[in-house]
């Protein structure tokens, strides 16, 4: 054991793990005003999601840190440092790190709802860190709420000690002070010694346009200062420390963090890639011998193409993608080039929810006009030669002729269901392909169901499907666990005789002819009627096995015009104006955004 | 080169029996004897505060539209047409038109529209079917659209028009071609045909939102227009503009000053003018128009001074409304270029669509363009 200070005593770094919309966000606020670190003035309610699109989804995204200064019962002035982690799927990997960043947690769970599967997914990897977890049963002032019946369930399916469970409502601040002295008194202090050579881990970064890359750190072992020459121990770059600080939530500039301590440095880092979640950074004179576990680089699982409608918008578009790739080293993006879209990017996410954040910002903060297509994920194609290619768009699989074998990536779903929807969710996961793993009872009416699917089953509209057969009571859980071959082949659509590069899609052989059929109607209902008639095919290679006819557009007229309403008539063409603006122009067919991503709402049961 | 040269003036009656289905127009059922007369003294006091301005502008047509007209009596019309002709400069060939409900109508009222200087009358007739009329809340029927159609001719209006709306709700293409049927045999010299269009703030509009209202597809509509156009052409109408027929030399050429975007003044509640390349528009209150007026105020809402871009654009969308076209030479005349010159790549790319056809005078649209104007206007925006 190393020797504590007497300071270090004094400080809990603690995170809080909770499903969305349980409540995770209102509680750390109620943290916050109760331990006067933020005037009820300051506090725009929630005051952790900064960014306007996480309050207007309710989700956190991005990870903020905080300090608070608490004065406990025992008479102590403590530290307790929040490290807000992300509630959804997507940024496993950034909670994993956070959690790594602190000693306890907080579970909060709806005392309604109860133990939700992406909760579980971020309790386990929270006890694979060995921190104490203090269980929150939220939102007990609810009619519904059954706090009894959710503390059964911790302690029984996650076997979690819950004797001491607080009931809470942080609506109302119920319980605020016994969650304050639980962090006190359960969570134990940091380790790690000052003397030591630095380690600190690298859990979140924003980009300043002033000060470069600012990773926020813990410090494991050693302290760190101005001055201090540091590196990155992925990748050996080094820079000068120009200043280290913490968040009250403000960043405050210190003089120096020590071993226990959350908060931030500038080093003029250019790059966000170079401040990778995960990464340790020691002092370049004096470096520690070990890493510290556990990093790797976040890799995308989900592709799609990005277009700008008016190809003048290219830079634009490239622009706005280096923006947003300064405060994101998740995102990766190519140029990239296809026959019916002209110039645009290939990019990468997380995942579903990661991609559409991406497409709200580039739009909403950059004002482009975008085309996505349909999302991939990454296939291995087995080459007859023996060669091994990643192909992460359809558009690029080589021709049926050269291919041995087409592998996909397939993960393992976890799915946590009340038991009266044991038989939908089961059906929809063996219409997506599923292989069914395990059912376990977690308490006496709900169930955990584990099946391994095929990725791009979970991409094409699952948890939407999972939703609307459970009535919204499952939640989904997964992780990558391999790849695996498949008979798949690829999709073509021809419009008007020409094959759309953008609207090939691969797809499992089986449902090839009935997916085919239903995006060929569904691009019928979407795309508008043309001068001329517009036939729409769908094909397997050089067999078409769907057809289907766009009508031609006969009569568009305003019939009725005169003095008094010319003013209005003009206005009517001016929409129709703006409404060719946003269409696509694809040979001589005028095709809407939404026609690009109809596949994905091309269901199983349509 | 006369074309050039016409102006018309507007005067609107916004008060109607009652407000039909699908109307969305600035009109009220009618309203009590005071506020009327009260209407008309603004109408005849907005005339003189213009006349000062606008005398030396010699006008061509005038038009009473609305609303229904002829809900006033004709001794308000009449008092109404002669302030009209002290205040301004008419022409004395002047197309004088009103609008008319068959249901407003008897002979002896028509012969004194006549007597009163009106000779042009324009009908909203709509549908010779009783079950469709009733349908649309007109206030008339079917026979009383014949009578009235014989006793105009015979007040010894030579000039009328009717007003027709296909597409309606059930309609079948045989029932619109038996509605032509009956009116070509009155033998009107002039018919406009407009398909339906839903307003969201009708009741048909709610109705059709509500998904309570079953229109004919859109080829179905398509095959009305054409068949129309087919059945009056062989029965001599000219189809001079997208919604308008009429025998040689019975086009209207008060709606002609707006299709080739003449100059026009409009008197009354929401009226629009377009003068000296300003389109004005008043009030659509009725409280505020009176308020104004009495005043001795000029009662505009929205006033706006067209750039010379703007006005090419309108002069080419309205014009492609009419059969003859955009003139090059007016064109010229009027903006010093050639449209050509100014559009040369959209007119190009209208040919080759088979919308728009080009010869050394004029643009027009095709047989093929008129149905589908729009497409072919928008490239004018």
């Amino acid at each position: 054991m190393s020797s504590n200070n007497e300071w270090q005593n004094r400080i809990r770094n603690f995170c809080i793990i909770a499903h969305i919309d349980h409540g995770k966000s209102t509680l750390a606020d109620r943290l916050l005003q109760k331990t006067g670190s933020v005037t009820d003035r300051e506090m725009a309610d929630q005051f952790l999601d900064q960014m306007d699109l996480e309050r207007e989804r309710g989700i956190t995204i991005k990870l903020q840190a905080v300090r608070m200064e608490y004065q406990a019962q025992d008479g102590e002035r403590y530290m307790l440092n929040l490290i807000d982690t992300p509630g959804h799927v997507d940024f496993s990997y950034e909670v994993s790190r956070s959690l790594a960043a602190c000693e306890g947690a907080l579970l909060v769970v709806d005392a309604a709802q109860g133990i939700q599967a992406q909760t579980l997914a971020n309790v386990y990897l929270a006890l694979e860190h060995d921190l104490e977890i203090i269980p929150v049963i939220n939102k007990i002032d609810l009619p519904s709420a059954d706090p009894d019946r959710v503390k059964r369930e911790i302690e029984e399916y996650i076997g979690l000690d819950s004797s001491e469970a607080i009931y809470a409502s942080a609506k109302t601040g119920e319980g605020t002070d016994e969650i304050l002295e639980a962090i006190v008194k359960r969570i134990p202090a940091p380790q790690g010694e000052v003397d030591k050579p630095l380690k600190a881990l690298i859990f979140d970064s924003h980009f300043d346009s002033y000060k470069g890359a600012v990773p926020y750190i813990r410090i494991m072992e050693g302290k760190v200062q101005k001055g201090t020459q540091i590196k990155m121990m992925s990748s050996g770059k080094t820079f000068e420390v120009n200043e280290v600080g913490i968040f009250t939530p403000a960043l405050k500039i210190v003089d120096a963090l020590y071993a226990g301590q959350v908060g931030f440095l500038t080093a003029s880092i250019k790059n966000v890639g170079d401040t990778r979640v995960g990464d340790t950074i020691t002092d370049a004179k004096n470096p520690t011998s070990q890493p510290l576990p556990g990093y790797k680089r976040a890799t995308p699982m989900v592709f799609c193409g990005l277009y700008p409608v008016d190809s003048a918008d290219y830079e634009d578009l490239r622009d706005a993608l280096e923006r947003l790739k300064l405060n994101d080293a998740s995102l990766t993006y190519e140029p990239e080039n296809s026959i019916a879209l002209g110039f645009g990017f290939r990019c990468g996410f997380l995942g579903l929810l990661h991609m559409e954040i991406i497409q709200e910002r580039l739009e909403r903060e950059f004002d482009l006009n975008l085309i996505t297509t349909a999302p991939s994920v990454i296939y291995q194609v087995l080459m007859e030669n023996g060669e091994v290619k990643s192909i992460d768009n359809p558009a690029g699989l080589p021709p049926a002729g050269e291919i041995k074998e087409i592998r996909e990536p397939v993960v393992k779903a976890t799915i946590m269901v009340p038991d009266d929807f044991v038989g939908p969710t089961m059906e929809l996961c063996q219409e997506r392909r599923g292989e069914y793993k395990n059912l376990e009872y977690m308490s006496e009416q709900r169930v955990v169901i584990t099946y391994e699917i095929p990725l791009s089953e979970i991409v094409y509209d699952f948890f939407d499907q999972l939703k609307s057969r459970t009535k919204g009571y499952a939640s989904l859980d997964y992780e990558l666990i391999g790849y695996k071959a498949s008979d798949l082949v690829k999709l073509d659509i021809l419009v008007n005789g020409e094959p759309v590069d953008a609207l090939s899609f691969i797809v499992h052989r089986d449902k090839a002819y009935y997916k085919g059929q239903n995006l060929a109607r569904k691009l019928k209902e979407l795309i508008p009627r043309q001068l001329f008639e517009v036939p729409i095919q769908a094909a397997i290679g050089s067999k078409v096995i769907a057809r289907t006819n766009v009508k031609a557009l006969r009569k568009s007229v305003l019939d009725k015009c005169y003095g008094g309403d010319v003013t209005r008539k003009k206005k009517l063409l001016e929409k129709q104006k703006a409404g060719k603006k946003r269409m696509k122009q694809v040979g001589n067919v005028e095709i809407p955004q939404e026609a690009f991503m109809a596949v994905l709402s091309v269901g199983d049961d349509d | 080169m006369l074309e050039m040269m016409t102006r018309g003036i507007y005067v609107h009656i916004p008060f109607c029996i009652k407000k039909c289905n699908y109307c969305d127009f600035v009109s009220f059922p009618s309203p009590d004897k005071e506020t009327l007369l009260d209407y008309l003294q603004c109408l005849k006091k907005e005339i003189k505060l213009y006349s000062i301005k606008y005398y030396n502008k010699k006008f061509t047509s005038v038009y009473f539209g609305g609303g229904t007209p002829t809900i006033l009596d004709v001794s308000h019309l009449k008092e109404l047409l002669d302030i009209i002709k002290s205040n301004f400069n008419i022409a004395n060939s002047s197309e004088i038109t009103v609008e008319a409900n068959p249901g407003t109508l008897e002979f002896k009222k028509v012969k004194e529209l006549k007597d009163a200087g009106f000779n042009r009358i324009s009908i909203g007739v709509q549908s010779t079917s009783d079950k469709f009329l009733k349908e649309m809340g007109r206030v008339h029927t079917a026979s009383d659209v014949k009578e009235s159609l014989k006793f105009i001719r015979r007040a010894g209006f030579e000039n009328v028009n009717v007003d027709l709306i296909y597409g309606l709700p059930a309609q079948t293409l045989s029932g619109w071609l038996h509605t032509l049927q009956e009116i070509v045999a009155e033998k009107p010299p002039h018919i406009a045909a407009y398909g339906l269009k839903i307003e969201k703030e009708t009741y048909w509009g709610r109705l059709f939102e509500e998904g309570n209202l079953l229109l004919p597809d859109e080829d179905e509509v398509y095959n009305m227009y054409v068949e129309a156009g087919n059945f009056l052409k062989k029965n001599g109408y000219v189809h001079y503009e997208i919604s308008n027929w009429a025998k040689p030399g019975y086009e209207s050429k008060h709606n002609k000053v707006y299709w080739l975007t003449g100059e026009y003044l409009g008197i009354g509640l929401n009226a629009a003018s377009y003068l000296d390349g300003t389109r004005f528009t008043n009030t659509e209150s009725l409280k505020k128009y009176i308020q104004q007026i009495k005043m001795s105020n000029f009662p505009i809402r929205e006033s706006y001074r067209l750039s010379k871009e703007e006005q090419m654009s309108e002069a080419m969308i309205m014009a492609l409304r009419l059969r003859e076209g955009v003139r090059k030479d007016f064109f010229k005349k009027r903006f010093g270029c050639f449209p050509e010159d100014v559009y040369g790549k959209q007119i190009k790319k209208l040919v080759k669509l088979g919308l728009l056809k080009e010869d050394l005078h004029t643009l027009r649209l095709t047989e093929k363009g008129f149905p589908l104007a729009n497409i072919a206007m928008v490239e004018f925006v």
